[in-house]
């Protein structure tokens, strides 16, 4: 069984923020949210690094433990997706989450929240495959369609990887191996821990 | 002869509270049977909604070859 | 030529780090990879694993942070320690009280009631009691919803209407939050002078406030020392939820990231506290002793009641007013 993973080579990222842009394009990502972010470390010093983080889909996911409502489900994939009908909003998700991935329309009552966004891995959510609720609320289904998520797709230096776990971490030790320098994936073993 | 009725009145009320506690722990049961049931089509319909996943197709493939560049 | 023209150009694009190369070397002294920049060294890693926020464009800077390890730490807390010691605490209390009730029984009106009324809280005296009460029911329902009811409720109504329940309740809880504060304040207006200690406490206490024992009533005045104490948890207790709920009901106002999953922590164990303790209240002014409850329904209590409870209450109101008790 392929277990979908995202891996984003710092060596490699330039901060072009295209990631950001495709996925905002591809899924009509309401005002306000990005479902993806490009942050540069050591901006301007030796050593400055860009990193493309989104929802890792971890295996044990900590958004999907502390849910109130249960909305959040793992796809056969290892993709963690959930329920905008059953969400309320109540932040919990972005409290528990190692990554920052749950962002929130700001509607409602003082501070309160709409329901949750995030990235689904291009593979939409719980309504059917390709119908319009789900593109409406979830963004398109490029899973279905038999492709991979647009970000990593589309990502001009392939930094940015996404797909079976194993292919990835194939092209990923290939790279590092010709190159012969730069081997760490940020949030890899904590997304994936243990279980893989 | 005052001590006589308020006793026994405590002994009715214990008997009413315990009937109440076995009562309300019976009923939490059936209930807990009885949406045992829909419980299970609801978590049906959860795995159910799986989509069609990912496949290998060749626009996958033309994908990891062109990462590994 | 060409070969040598091309060897010009990479050395000059090289330039930037095969001079400091040199420079080393000279010395005898050769730069790591990870030294002359070109390589991610694992202190940017371990960096990053730890928190290091970096720039970001177009965002907000606090989505700058990577990877944020304290919500591990904050799950584990609310799924583990929480809601465990949190549950196993309510049940708990709710067998101590029903334990209470089967060895002590109800407590009665020795003598049967006199059949004389006395006032013991006046019309804004239940107003303020039932503004922090029901806004306390429905906050205590809705927040251990919130915490159980995905264990407790939602396997047996279903996804969809546990859905609808909570998102019903997140609501009122947001909304009741602001009764609750308000009735905070007129109580503390209304009952805190009458709340401070006094010479009778000692015997109340040292009495165990008459529980353990039929027919042993300690004197008190207006409120006993366990009344008191309830007075005081509601108070203390009560601001400090009021507090930590109002920030979480303006995320990142107040707190940053770690300040809300603290706030959120101490909101959730202080509330499960208070409403352990008002368990115990609400046992003893309904069901657990006869003639309690209508203090706070139509405000008259029996006479002989408050002569056993509060004797020392109801000989100061008439020697004020003699005609209190009618």
């Amino acid at each position: 069984m392929a277990r979908m993973k995202f891996l984003c080579d710092a060596e490699r990222c330039i901060h072009c923020s295209g990631c950001v842009t495709a996925c905002k394009n591809e899924h009509e990502v309401p005002w306000g949210i990005n479902r993806r972010r490009v942050v540069t470390i050591n901006d301007g010093k030796p050593g400055q690094r860009s990193l493309s983080v989104a929802c890792m889909h971890c295996s044990d996911a900590p958004c999907m433990a502390v849910c109130p409502v249960d909305c959040f489900y793992q796809t056969n994939d290892g993709i963690v997706l959930h329920n905008k009908d059953l969400c309320i909003g109540c932040g919990y998700c972005f409290y528990a989450c190692p990554f920052g991935a749950p962002q929130y329309p700001s509607t409602g009552n003082f501070g309160g929240r709409g329901k949750m966004d995030k990235c689904t891995f291009c593979a939409g959510g719980p309504e059917e495959d390709h119908s319009k609720a789900e593109l409406e609320k979830y963004g398109r289904n490029r899973i279905a369609e038999g492709k991979l998520p647009l970000c990593a797709e589309m990502c001009a230096t392939k930094a940015l990887l996404a797909g079976d776990g194993d292919m990835v971490s194939t092209i990923y030790r290939e790279r590092v191996m010709a190159r012969g320098f730069g081997s760490g994936a940020a949030g890899w073993g904590h997304a994936y821990g243990k279980k893989g | 002869m005052t001590e006589r009725p308020e006793k026994s009145k405590s002994v009715l009320d214990r008997r009413a509270f315990l009937r109440g506690v076995g009562l309300s722990a019976g009923a939490a049961g059936a209930a807990a049977m009885a949406v045992g049931s829909s419980n299970a089509d609801a978590k049906a319909g959860t795995e159910s909604r799986q989509g069609a996943g990912y496949r290998e197709t060749e626009h996958v493939r033309r994908a990891y070859e062109a990462a590994g560049f | 030529m060409r070969w040598t023209t091309l060897l010009a150009v990479l050395m000059i694009a090289l330039g930037c780090w095969s001079l400091p190369a040199t420079a080393a070397s000279s010395d005898g002294d050769v730069p790591t990879s990870a030294q002359s920049g070109r390589i991610t060294d694992t202190d940017t890693w371990r960096a990053i694993r730890q928190g290091e926020a970096g720039f970001i464009s177009g965002q907000p800077e606090q989505r700058g942070q990577l990877i944020q390890s304290e919500g591990e730490a904050w799950r584990a807390a609310r799924n583990g320690k929480l809601a465990w010691y949190g549950g196993l605490a309510l049940v708990g209390v709710v067998l101590a009280i029903g334990a209470f009730y089967l060895i002590r029984g109800k407590i009665m009106i020795e003598g049967g009631p006199s059949g004389r009324q006395i006032l013991r809280f006046n019309k804004m005296e239940r107003i303020g009691h039932w503004l922090t009460a029901g806004s306390f029911l429905v906050l205590a329902v809705t927040g251990l919803n919130l915490m159980f009811g995905r264990w407790l409720l939602e396997p047996i109504i279903g996804k969809t209407l546990f859905s609808w329940l909570a998102w019903a309740g997140k609501w009122l809880h947001n909304l009741s939050g602001f009764v609750f504060i308000a009735g905070l304040v007129v109580i503390f207006v209304l009952w805190a002078k009458d709340n401070l200690w006094d010479r009778y406490d000692l015997g109340w206490i040292l009495h165990g406030g008459g529980l353990l024992k039929k027919g042993d009533h300690p004197p008190a005045a207006k409120f006993n020392f366990g009344q008191k104490t309830q007075f005081w948890m509601v108070i203390v207790i009560g601001t400090l939820v009021s507090s930590t709920g109002v920030s979480l009901l303006f995320p990142f106002t107040f707190a940053d990231m770690a300040g809300m999953q603290v706030m959120h922590l101490i909101h959730a164990a202080l509330a499960v506290l208070m409403v352990m303790a008002i368990l115990g209240h609400i046992y003893i002014g309904t069901i657990g002793m006869e003639g309690a409850s209508t203090a706070v329904t139509t405000g008259y209590v029996d006479r002989k009641w408050a002569s056993l409870h509060h004797s020392v209450w109801v000989e100061e109101t008439e020697a004020k007013e003699p005609k209190a008790a009618e």
